[in-house]
């Protein structure tokens, strides 16, 4: 997983794939719910329009049951002017309801679809006799009856036109005229009016009434169709449930009684009251009145006084939505993902060289040169890396083959170095027995070279049995010209120390050598001293050297200042000599200014003052050899982890006591 | 080969025995005897108990064979009781009285309500208490109940109104043909609220307050059949009370019970209402087998508001006739 990580077409289809999932989520969430609210206002406005249409289209329909029964208590009516009595009247307006009647239903039958089912004409009762006469209509024809024996003044189809002398719409029964049908039923008083009275003097002296089915309504609110799934519901002016789609509410209960039984009544009825008492409109509803999570109710008002409602439950909407909402999500995941399977694919092919590319530099950080660049011949980022690359590799393969021509160079070079260090080292007099137990003195000496080969220089040998020769150089620079140098001039010093005891004539032969051909213009400081070990005198030559110090029996040093001329090799020129006798027990101490010169850490000098401090410790005065130990200790110390920064040379002579 | 003669009055006798023990074996199953219970109105939740009593065996627990009958509104039950169309009738006091013959001979087996439940409904406004104002104004009464008695307390209070006989009272009153209807507590009040009516806007007023004391809910049978049977109907009070607890503890059956006796009657149902009625029953049916009897004084007020012409002499005489149980009621049952 974690090399995933690091893969750029990893990386970059995550971040992709986080950027379209992150854009589809804000983008396609706003979409949806913009979409919802503008469905849903849409549906309301839907639903107001579609059931003021349908209750427009049942006030056309009750308009013709109205006009239906007014004419016909109209026509009753028309029959009974006059100033005959009461009884005659009576019987007038019977016998008219029932011509009438017969001729109203004449061909009316509800195979075609007439919505009514009984035509009647219930008479005031005369005598406490009951008469009236009723024209059923069948699915074939239509038959006149004429009852006597029903009490029929008790029925608020009869009370209510009677007592409030106004044409009423009933509340819904069931009829059980033939098939048991869901019907209502539309009264009309009928008026006897006496010729020579007032209009206001009318009488009743009966009610005409007309019975309807109510299924022949219900096809108009079936019309009513939002998205398929609608709950319309009829209900009358108190509520009554006229038409719904769950038929045991039909007639039998109201909307007031079903709020009964939810769990808020209260909330519901006062729902209820506000949609019965509106034109029209849309309500939402707190609580659930209908048993059913019916919410939203788009409601209008027909004439009449009944209220169409198309009831919604709140989640009604996302139900209808969801399963879009399910197919969009699935076909943007669809397009998302081919969108993402089609940009992998081009991320893959665009990094694919850079892929290669990759496998080329680790196989060229193996140290394989040999390897196949990928092809590419755009001239884009990577084609011009991939170039740069190649370019850069040939580069390597031809700096490589330099190094290792240099290598083998220096490898020679190397070799040839520790062949003249080889030759240096030979240069320097060995400890033989005759300087290492030699009764009559003590000598030591340290070389150590700043680069393989030094130019410092020191030596010692017998000219006789009693005369000692000492000599130090050093030559300027360092390593193989300054060895070279080095070499030189100690061959110098040792072939004409042979033919010449004088250590001033000596020098100055040896400067006139030097001198000549020096078209590098390199020189040497160089010390030379004669002992005499039976009497201790040395005679010697400072040509430029350090000055040497002795340090005496009681610890006391003593500097021999006397510098005799330039270094050898810059100047024709002649040096002299100087004499000092030394006590058995005076350490001569001789050194390069590798020593004083030396730098620590801190980039200080060793200098002449810790040069003497170490000179003056109690183990420097005990023989030649501990005097370069403490020197060497001091220079150690003070160095510390500091490189060596040229070369240093030291040599030490003391007689021993006789 | 042609039969004899002997033959011919073998055949004969051999179908007289057959026919003796058909009507022999007839007589000795009749011995079970199977009775009618007329209820008090159209099926409704205020017949709940007996239709429980019936569906969860409570009479035939107690070895009743009992056939529960519904009155129409051609014939009530009380003129059911008359015509010998049933046995036992659910009605009120003076819906009997009002239907009774010369030497028709009751007896009054128990009472289920605890006191009077008429009461007056009107929407005229700002009458409260004052009852009197409902004079000349038009006063529903139930059609159903044939309530001269009611009608007379009225006009006892000195309420003069204009009544009009009423299926549903209530209905004439909401559409404007009444001003005031005659209703039970448990019934058409309860109904208000299911037409988006608040009891709130109307004046009530409980006519047991106004010193009515008519029972309502009472279970008739003649003094015949109480001497003849008089265990039988000990055992109908007692399986009736149990039907009524039944209905209580298990309303949700008894509504089953309600809507199953609708449909066969095609009276229209509503839970809600039903459900409402029969919460409101729950509160005023006696719920103990010592259902009690109707006092002296309750019959008296009947007997006095039905216009009986001997009052009160013979309605005390009548009292003591049909009421031969007296104040003790019926003695409690144990099964």
């Amino acid at each position: 997983m974690g090399s995933y990580r690091h893969n750029i077409a990893f990386r970059l289809n995550a971040w992709i794939i986080g950027v379209l999932a992150i854009t589809v989520f804000i983008v396609g969430g706003s979409l949806v719910l913009i979409w919802a609210r503008m469905a849903q206002k849409t549906i309301q406005t839907e639903g107001i329009t579609q059931t003021e249409k349908t209750a427009r289209s049942i006030d056309q329909e009750c308009y013709f049951i109205q006009t239906l029964a007014e004419s016909i208590a109209n026509s009753i009516s028309r029959e009974c002017v006059g100033n005959e009595s009461s009884t005659h009247k009576l019987n007038e307006s019977f016998l008219a309801a029932r011509t009438i009647l017969a001729a109203a239903s004449a061909g009316m039958t509800n195979a075609n679809e007439a919505p009514i089912q009984v035509l009647g004409f219930m008479m005031v009762p005369q005598d406490g006799k009951y008469r009236e006469i009723l024209t059923i209509t069948n699915d074939k024809e239509s038959e006149i009856q004429e009852k006597r024996n029903f009490d029929y003044t008790t029925l608020t189809t009869y009370l209510v036109p009677l007592h409030t002398g106004k044409p009423f719409w009933g509340s819904a029964f069931t009829s059980q005229t033939g098939k048991p049908t869901p019907s209502i039923a539309y009264s009309v008083p009928v008026y006897a009016t006496c010729s020579n009275s007032k209009k206001n003097q009318q009488s009743i002296v009966g009610v005409v009434f007309v019975q309807i089915s109510l299924i022949n309504l219900q096809k108009k609110l079936k019309n009513i169709d939002i998205w398929g799934t609608d709950l319309p519901c009829l209900m009358n002016e108190f509520g009554q449930i006229l038409l719904h789609k769950r038929k045991q509410w039909m007639v039998n209960e109201t909307v007031f009684s079903l709020a009964a039984l939810t769990d808020h009544p209260n909330e519901a009825r006062e729902a209820f009251t506000t949609i019965l008492s509106k034109s029209s409109g849309h309500t939402t509803l707190d609580v659930s009145p209908l048993l059913e999570d019916e919410r939203i109710v788009m409601h209008s008002r027909c004439a009449n006084g009944w209220v169409i409602a198309i009831m919604h439950p709140p989640n009604w909407l996302m139900e209808q939505i969801l399963p879009i909402f399910i197919v969009g999500t699935i076909l943007t995941l669809l397009i998302a993902g081919m969108i993402v399977f089609i940009i992998s694919l081009l991320i893959r092919k665009m990094t694919r060289p850079l892929v290669k590319l990759t496998k080329a530099v680790k196989t060229l950080e193996e140290g394989n040169f040999e390897i196949e660049l990928p092809e590419y011949d755009r001239d884009d980022e990577i084609g011009q890396l991939t170039s740069s690359f190649g370019s850069m590799r040939l580069a390597l393969i031809d700096q490589f083959e330099n190094i290792k021509a240099t290598t083998a160079e220096q490898e020679r070079s190397q070799g040839e170095l520790k062949a003249a260090m080889r030759i240096q080292h030979d240069l320097l007099p060995r400890f033989t027995p005759t300087f290492s137990k030699n009764p009559l003195f003590y000598i030591d000496a340290y070389l150590q070279v700043a680069r393989g080969v030094g130019g410092d220089l020191y030596d010692f040998f017998m000219i006789d049995e009693y005369t000692l020769v000492l000599s130090i150089g050093d030559v300027a620079g360092k390593g193989v010209p300054a060895s070279i140098f080095m070499g030189v001039t100690q061959t110098l010093h040792r072939s004409l120390s042979r033919t010449e005891s004088n250590p001033a004539i000596l020098v100055s032969h040896m400067n006139q050598h030097l001198e000549r051909n020096n078209e590098t213009m390199m020189f040497v400081t160089y010390f030379y001293a004669v002992i005499d070990l039976r009497t201790g005198l040395m005679t010697y030559t400072n040509a430029g050297h350090n000055k040497p110090w002795i340090r005496h029996a009681d610890g006391s040093l003593e500097c021999l200042n006397i510098v005799h001329g330039p270094p050898l090799g810059i100047a024709l020129g002649n040096y002299e000599c100087s004499t000092i006798t030394l006590l058995p027990q005076d350490i001569l101490f001789l050194y390069t200014d590798g020593v004083t010169e030396s730098f620590n850490s801190e980039e200080e000098l060793f200098g002449d003052d810790r040069l003497i401090q170490s000179l003056q410790t109690p183990d420097a005065g005990k023989t030649p050899s501990t005097c370069i130990c403490s020197v060497c200790d001091a220079l150690r110390d003070f160095v510390g982890s500091a490189d060596q920064s040229d070369d240093i040379a030291m040599l030490a002579f003391s007689l021993k006591q006789q | 080969m042609l039969p004899t003669k002997k033959w011919h009055i073998l055949s004969c006798l051999q179908y007289i025995v057959f026919i003796f023990c058909f009507c022999f074996s007839l007589t000795v199953s009749g011995k079970e005897v199977k009775w009618r219970l007329g209820l008090k109105d159209i099926a409704q939740a205020e017949n709940a108990g007996f239709y429980m009593a019936d569906a969860t065996g409570a009479f035939k627990q107690l070895g009743l064979q009992v056939q529960l009958i519904h009155p129409t509104w051609e014939q009530s039950s009380e003129e059911m009781l008359f015509e010998g169309k049933v046995d036992f009738a659910m009605t009120s006091l003076d819906s009997i009285l009002s239907r009774i013959r010369n030497h028709e001979e009751l007896v009054i087996l128990a009472q289920f309500t605890t006191k009077s439940p008429h009461v007056l409904i009107t929407s005229i406004k700002g009458i409260e208490t004052q009852i009197y104002k409902l004079n000349g104004k038009k006063l529903a009464t139930a059609a159903s109940r044939h309530r001269p008695g009611i009608v007379n307390f009225l006009k006892q209070l000195g309420v003069k109104a204009q009544y009009i006989k009423a299926r549903q009272g209530y209905m004439a009153m909401l559409h404007g043909a009444a001003e005031a209807t005659e209703a039970l507590s448990y019934k058409e009040l309860e109904l208000l609220p299911f037409y988006g009516k608040d009891v709130k806007d109307y004046s009530v007023f409980p006519l047991h307050e106004y010193g009515l004391i008519m029972p309502e809910y009472v279970l008739y049978t003649k003094l015949s059949v109480w001497k003849q049977y008089p265990s039988d109907c000990k055992k109908l009070l007692a399986a009736s009370v149990e039907g009524w607890k039944r209905s209580f503890e298990h309303p949700a059956a008894a509504l089953i019970r309600i809507q199953n006796a609708c449909i066969q009657n095609k009276i229209p149902f509503s839970y809600a209402q039903q459900k409402a009625q029969l919460q409101v029953l729950s509160k005023i049916i006696v719920q103990s087998p010592q259902a009690s009897g109707i006092g002296l004084e309750a019959f008296q007020q009947t007997a006095r508001l039905m216009e009986w012409r001997l009052m009160p002499e013979r309605s005390s005489q009548l009292y003591h006739t049909l009421v031969p149980l007296g104040k003790q009621g019926i003695p409690p049952y144990s099964r």
